[in-house]
């Protein structure tokens, strides 16, 4: 046995070169190709294979980060994760890999990352993203970077024409299928099992593991799955899928606003050009997600939601939650009865009037409760919800968390993605003043989450006992607070939310 | 951006971001031509190159030989690197991204008894380092027999008529190196903090009382500086004949025909030669009148060592991690101390007063421990008495989890660097807090010479009326010098207040 973690990798591909430089017993690969340069005339096609190479690659930077609308300095998440500052590049289809393995054969767990950003900005390499916490662990850590907004998820009729696949507009997801396969043909190489991959994301990222364990294209590539912060059954992802025709029109609507009259034209715009225009999207149309994964029937065949309600989704071990506050500023709220009254219709059609009546909409104040509470409701409806299918369908277990513990430095609360830190074992480069007892937690949830990871059951030795998700008894680990098990229930609102994409009322309404 | 490409006396050079691309790092910059061939046991010379230099990787570490598993360092450090003679190397991380934000500079020395070490040590990696806003370098330099051998053919073809303290000098001329180039990393070239434990606490000490190193440097960091040698830097003449020793012992006619030697044969020689527990004594520097005037503690007791900022400290169980001493008979330990003690050994045996096989090994397992502390204070206490600023004193008390071996030697890198998560200790929230405020001070101190900042536990200098020291443990906070006896006793026979000649 060698004393010192693989840094020379053979590949498929070709030899690839890292180096243990930090540590002698993790090899760091930075910044390996995944696909052809998204460039030219592939921008908005689907990610291409690597061409093999001769020799040896150096894999030793990270790859630029993809197209995208910088932060602005100052910004809350500018502070908290100082992610904006790395090149970026049209460029962009690289991975990075964190291997403890010092041999090919050790057939190691491995555990693949995929960031979130609303599909919009967000890179792989951040710093909040490290692999040393998982390779310290004895898992394969990879994280990668996906195309991002319009170059990611611009769908058009010529589009779809041109596709084999009569698809377009999910270039970003397919990056993220293309990266699974080249992890399950390549990571054997550097010590990691093929059979053993555990795909998990935060926000977007949780919303594309969702979209891959909902996908054909992944079958069998896939063996367990967390979510963080989004995703589950509900409304975060009723919010972001389209049908094709929908992304489609938009694609169409955006080439109009952008002054292009076709595909051919906007593929010779220079990729800053088009990332400046695409950066306006929000100004332009108030979509939550303008650019997003859509049904194209190709990478997803039906929406998520029912896709899960019918069972059809990838029956492997979950891991679903979300922070206690999830708050975050979003674009134009309707504060009125009549506008708040025909924003709900679109989410809950026949329901609406039960729900408007939960939320007690009459009044101006509960409307605006609503609307503070509104992402961390869906997150713990979208979460309860896929962990009660789960349970419903007689499926493999699945464990349900709560962060409830307020990060220091401000009174920001258990935000969305406060948890980065300590899923990564990173808070050192973060601002706040940590303490002793987010340093205890941090260690918790990386040794359940790596637990899960090994053996799809996030628990084990000197942790407290996490049990799995029954829609008899609701209970979700608490991460902060008790730091143990408790019953949970949500919100009422939360709780309509959740019994809404199970699809109960339906049946309710049948037996009524 | 931090800075990526940048131009050095010798050439350019390109660096590779982080993550977040706020700190980069050049590995393995060159600064002195490889010390290979007839260069061998000669000063470090310049080097220059054309084009970029890609500075992405560590450089080889010295040629040394490797940890054995079975070493407590082996796992705690896990250095096993490719060496070479070719090992003239030293490493940049900033976080600059302009060339003119005059960052304060902290140049590292590793330990590893002059023996052994190499800056790679995942234990004191740089990056999370200089996010807290310091130009870290790291600095390769000679070690053992490849640079510490004196002989008086080396001498006699030296222009300084110096011989056997290449590995000082190469240092040295990292320094200077630093001193004329580190302004294009964003760090401000007046002002230095030189630092290191260990061997590299020894190294920081001898810069601190060179005559070739005043004005390069503002500031020192000694982090367990061990020994408690009459003669810790013994004359050239000294060296010299040990030099003349390993030559006959080799077989070999002369430094001629040693520098033929191809690296890795004059390893296994040392190797074979020198009886593993002699090594660190054998090569280490020597009072050669170029280098060093005097002994270190000389110069110290004559107030002659530079006017800086000083900050020294200890660990409570240094040494812990060598295990127990191999005979704690009290004969044995009797004939050590004449050894170590002479004309003072029957004084230091009773105030040792171990009599028993029991007390012995009582004494042992403190003895690094108690001769580190003893450093620590008497330079303190000679800071006051010639009325210099006043020296920043710790004691490391933190045992770290994962096993029992305690405050060991070396246990505090994880904690001024932060690199918890590239070891295999358990660390804990207790962990966690310490790190969080000894990289403070550290950093604190490296950028203006007094550790205290907002938040943090007042930390007092030692002075005439505050005999304290900052301890760093399960406790944050100052508290009475934790003195002993025995160090009591080593404090005065290092630092010569014993009051006697000593008699052979």
């Amino acid at each position: 046995m060698r004393e010192v973690a693989l840094t020379k990798v053979t590949t498929p591909c070709g030899v690839i070169v890292g180096c243990n430089d930090e540590d002698s017993q993790v090899g760091v690969f930075r910044g390996i190709p995944y696909a052809k340069p998204p460039v030219g005339e592939l921008r908005w096609r689907e990610p291409q294979p690597v061409e093999p190479w001769e020799g040896e690659y150096q894999a030793l930077k990270f790859g630029p980060m993809a197209m995208q609308f910088r932060q602005q300095e100052g910004s809350f998440y500018h502070r908290e994760w100082n992610a904006n500052r790395m090149p970026m590049s049209e460029d962009c289809l690289y991975l990075n890999v964190w291997t403890p393995a010092k041999d090919p054969e050790e057939k190691l767990p491995v555990a693949v990352w995929i960031h979130g950003g609303g599909f919009r900005t967000g890179s792989g390499s951040a710093p909040a993203f490290d692999g040393y916490a998982y390779a310290k662990r004895g898992i394969v850590f990879v994280s990668f970077n996906y195309r991002l907004n319009g170059f990611g998820f611009l769908a058009h009729p010529e589009l779809t024409a041109e596709s084999e696949h009569h698809s377009s507009g999910n270039y970003g997801m397919l990056d993220q299928v293309c990266a699974l396969r080249w992890v399950k043909e390549n990571i054997a190489a550097f010590g990691g099992d093929p059979q053993h991959i555990t795909i998990f994301g935060q926000s977007s990222g949780a919303m594309s593991v969702q979209t891959l364990v909902c996908s054909d294209l992944t079958r069998g590539n896939i063996q367990r799955a967390i979510m963080q912060s989004a995703g589950g059954l509900g409304i975060s992802v009723a919010r972001m899928t389209r049908t094709l025709e929908t992304a489609e029109q938009r694609g169409e609507e955006y080439l109009n606003y952008m002054g292009l009259s076709s595909i051919e034209e906007a593929r010779k715009m220079s990729a800053q050009w088009l990332c400046d225009q695409f950066a306006k999207s929000d100004a332009v149309y108030n979509v939550q997600m303008y650019f997003a994964p859509n049904v194209d029937g190709y990478a997803l065949k039906e929406d998520c939601n029912s896709i899960v309600r019918a069972g059809k989704h990838h029956d492997i071990p979950y891991i679903v939650g979300s922070t206690k506050n999830e708050n975050w500023k979003t674009g134009k709220k309707s504060f009125d009865y009549h506008s708040f009254r025909s924003n709900m219709q679109e989410l809950f059609g026949d329901a609406t009037d039960r729900f408007l009546e939960v939320v007690g909409a009459d009044s101006p104040e509960r409307i605006q409760e609503y609307w503070i509470n509104e992402f961390a409701d869906h997150m713990y409806a979208g979460a309860a919800a896929w962990c009660t299918m789960q349970d419903r369908l007689g499926r493999t277990p699945s464990y349900h968390y709560l962060f409830s513990h307020p990060l220091p430095g401000d009174d920001s609360g258990a935000f969305h993605g406060c948890e980065h830190g300590y899923v990564f074992q990173t808070l050192l480069r973060n601002w706040r003043p940590f303490t002793a007892r987010d340093y205890e937690l941090s260690n918790r949830i990386c040794d359940y989450w790596s637990n899960f990871m090994k053996t799809g059951n996030p628990n084990g030795e000197g942790l407290a006992e996490w049990t799995s998700y029954t829609e008899e008894s609701p209970c979700a680990m608490e991460f902060g607070g008790r730091n143990e098990m408790f019953p949970y229930s949500g919100s009422p609102v939360s709780q309509f939310e959740k019994a809404f994409f199970q699809g109960d009322f339906k049946a309710r309404k049948g037996a009524e | 951006m931090a800075l990526l490409n940048v131009e050095v006396e010798n050439g350019k050079l390109e660096g590779i971001l982080c993550g977040d691309g706020l700190v980069s790092s050049f590995k393995g910059i060159p600064y002195a031509a490889p010390p290979v061939g007839d260069l061998r046991w000669k000063e470090p010379q310049p080097i220059a190159w054309s084009g970029v230099k890609q500075a992405y990787r560590f450089a080889p570490a010295a040629m040394q030989l490797p940890a054995s598993p079975d070493n407590f360092y082996y796992k705690e450090f896990s250095s096993i690197f490719p060496m070479s003679e070719d090992c003239l190397y030293l490493n940049v991380w900033t976080s600059a991204e302009k060339s003119d934000e005059k960052l304060p500079v902290a140049f590292w020395v590793y330990g590893g008894g002059f023996q052994a070490g190499s800056s790679r040590v995942k234990a004191y990696y740089g990056e999370d380092f200089a996010r807290k806003g310091v130009v870290f370098v790291s600095v390769g330099y000679r070690l053992n027999i490849f640079g510490f051998l004196a002989h008086p053919e080396l001498t006699a073809e030296s222009e300084h008529h110096s011989s056997g303290n290449y590995g000082m000098l190469d240092q040295i001329f990292a320094l200077q190196w630093v001193k004329r180039n580190i302004a294009a990393f964003g760090g401000d070239p007046e002002n230095i903090t030189v630092f290191g434990q260990s061997a590299g606490a020894g190294s920081t000490i001898i810069h601190t009382t060179s005559p070739l190193t005043k004005g390069l440097f503002q500031r020192a960091i000694v982090q367990s500086a061990g020994g408690i040698e009459v003669r810790e830097r013994p004359p050239l003449a000294e060296m010299e004949q040990r030099g003349i020793d390993f030559l006959r012992a080799a077989g070999l006619t002369g430094i001629e025909e040693a520098r033929k030697l191809s690296a890795e044969k004059l390893l296994e020689t040392y190797d074979q030669v020198n009886p593993k527990r002699e090594r660190w004594k054998l090569y280490g520097p020597n009072v050669d009148h170029y280098l060093l005037d005097a002994e270190p503690i000389d110069v110290i007791l004559a107030g002659k060592h530079h006017d800086l900022d000083y900050m020294w400290g200890s660990t409570a169980e240094e040494g812990n991690s060598y295990g127990p001493a191999p005979d704690c008979s009290v004969a044995t330990f009797e004939m050590e101390a004449k050894n170590v003690y002479r004309a003072y050994a029957n004084a230091y045996l009773r105030t040792a007063d171990a009599k028993s096989e029991e007390k012995v090994r009582y004494v042992q397992k403190y003895n690094m421990a108690n001769g580190a502390l003893a450093r620590c204070v008497g330079f303190a206490e000679r800071q006051v008495e010639q009325e210099r600023r006043p020296c920043y004193q710790y004691y490391f008390t933190r045992r770290p989890p994962g096993d029992e071996t305690g405050a060991f030697h070396s246990a505090e890198h994880a904690y001024v660097f932060q690199t918890f998560p590239r070891i295999w200790r358990p660390y804990t929230g207790v962990d966690f807090e310490l790190s969080q405020i000894m990289s403070s001070y550290w950093v604190n101190f490296i950028r203006c010479g007094d550790p205290n900042g907002a938040g943090l536990p007042e930390w007092k200098p030692f002075t005439e009326h505050n005999h304290m020291t900052m301890e760093l443990g399960d406790e944050v906070g100052m508290i009475p010098v934790p003195e002993t006896p025995i160090s009591k006793f080593q404090k005065e026979f290092i630092y010569h207040q014993l009051g006697m000649e000593e008699e052979e």
